[in-house]
């Protein structure tokens, strides 16, 4: 009698562990897990990009072929950037540069590692990204480095290595603020958005949306995203947030083209900002409040004269044609 | 099932549990670190 009750009563305990720890890993994986994309798959480098759509002279690539009678001759500049300018850079290297002037170690193009490329040392295009493209272009690793402004530590790095960068501006880019876009917040001002950052907004609902917790989303110190972001903060300094806000409905920042041409998810929205949306006429009438220049970076000391050539032709009426026709705004 | 046993299978199921739930919540905490943001936000449960 005593044994045909407890075996119920055993395999009951039994279940309960066993549905209790399912129940926890498939919260876990709901909330979290579920929306980690993989960094390291050359597939979903949705933090990255996929360099593969930008490589100059293959007829695959997603670039723009300017037409032009400017050429270089001589020593070539090296073009490196950040992910957003990719398809500024390496448009330029396809509609001036001769084909082979892009080389891959072991020959050919692979994205299988950490930032999707393999470009050979000696290949006239690099792909460093803002944190590591601004020490390689302070080393002398490449000629012109296209990205937004430094952050402190950057200029840092290249006074203390007695290195002065020129700083170029070549195009006009917003920076956007972006929710889920099944947030019904698609407005908020400049002014909220701070507040937001500096933790004095934690719910939704205190900005007209449901009741459920805000996750202001940051991204990795040096990136010209984060950088960019401690500059539209001013003197408001970044809360930290709560553990659980993970939970939450985020807020990120990034650039427009990024979000909208590179990456371009259909999951995620851009906010409007004092009730103006990021699009190229108000970048370019500068209504959108957050508008920002991108730079063609490159050393006062210099030795290779096709740098400043480079440079003039991009501010030229051709260069800026090139920089519109990939989806940028130009500066002039 | 006799105490033993069941006592044997309790702590396999509590110890493999407890493993596994720490490793899913490890893998989590670096792949979070690691991702896109864009999609982090674009996977919401809405």
């Amino acid at each position: 009698m005593k044994k045909s009750t407890a075996l119920p009563r055993q395999l009951a305990t039994l279940c309960c562990l066993l549905s209790f720890f399912l129940l926890l890993n498939f919260c876990l994986y709901l909330v979290l897990t579920r929306r980690l994309s993989n960094n390291f798959s050359s597939v979903s480098q949705a933090k990255m990009i996929d360099v593969a759509a930008y490589l100059p002279h293959e007829e695959t690539s997603d670039l723009v072929m300017q037409k032009t009678d400017f050429s270089l001759s001589g020593e070539l500049p090296t073009l490196d950037g950040a992910a957003a300018l990719v398809p500024v850079y390496a448009s330029v290297i396809h509609s001036l540069y001769p084909e082979g002037s892009v080389t891959y170690e072991s020959g050919q193009f692979s994205d299988d590692n950490y930032y999707g490329e393999n470009f050979a040392p000696d290949s006239k295009m690099q792909y460093h990204n803002t944190v590591r493209g601004y020490r390689a272009i302070v080393d002398g690793d490449t000629d012109i480095f296209f990205s937004a402004a430094p952050s402190e530590e950057q200029k840092q790095y290249a006074e203390e290595q007695g290195v002065e960068l020129v700083y170029v501006p070549i195009g006009l880019e917003a920076f956007v603020f972006f929710v889920n876009a099944n947030n019904p917040v698609d407005s908020l001002t400049v002014e909220q958005v701070r507040s937001i950052y500096a933790g004095d907004y934690t719910n939704w609902n205190e900005l007209g949306g449901i009741d459920r917790v805000i996750n202001p989303v940051t991204r990795i110190e040096g990136s010209g995203s984060q950088t960019m972001m401690l500059a539209f903060m001013k003197d408001r300094p970044i809360a930290k947030k709560s553990p659980l806000a993970f939970m939450g409905a985020g807020i990120g920042h990034s650039f427009r083209y990024y979000m909208n041409g590179m990456v371009a998810n259909s999951g995620v929205k851009m906010l409007a900002l004092n009730g103006i949306l990021p699009s190229v006429d108000n970048i370019k009438n500068r209504t959108y409040p957050v508008v920002t220049p991108f730079y063609a970076i490159y050393r006062k000391d210099t030795q290779n004269p096709n740098v400043q050539a480079l440079i003039d032709w991009l501010l030229s009426e051709e260069g800026q044609a090139l920089i519109e026709a990939v989806g940028y705004v130009g500066i002039r | 099932m006799n105490d033993h046993h069941y006592q044997k299978l309790l702590y396999a199921i509590l110890a493999t549990g407890v493993v596994l739930t720490l490793a899913h919540l490890i893998y989590a905490i670096v792949a979070y670190q690691q991702s896109s943001i864009i999609t982090f936000i674009a996977r919401e449960w809405w």
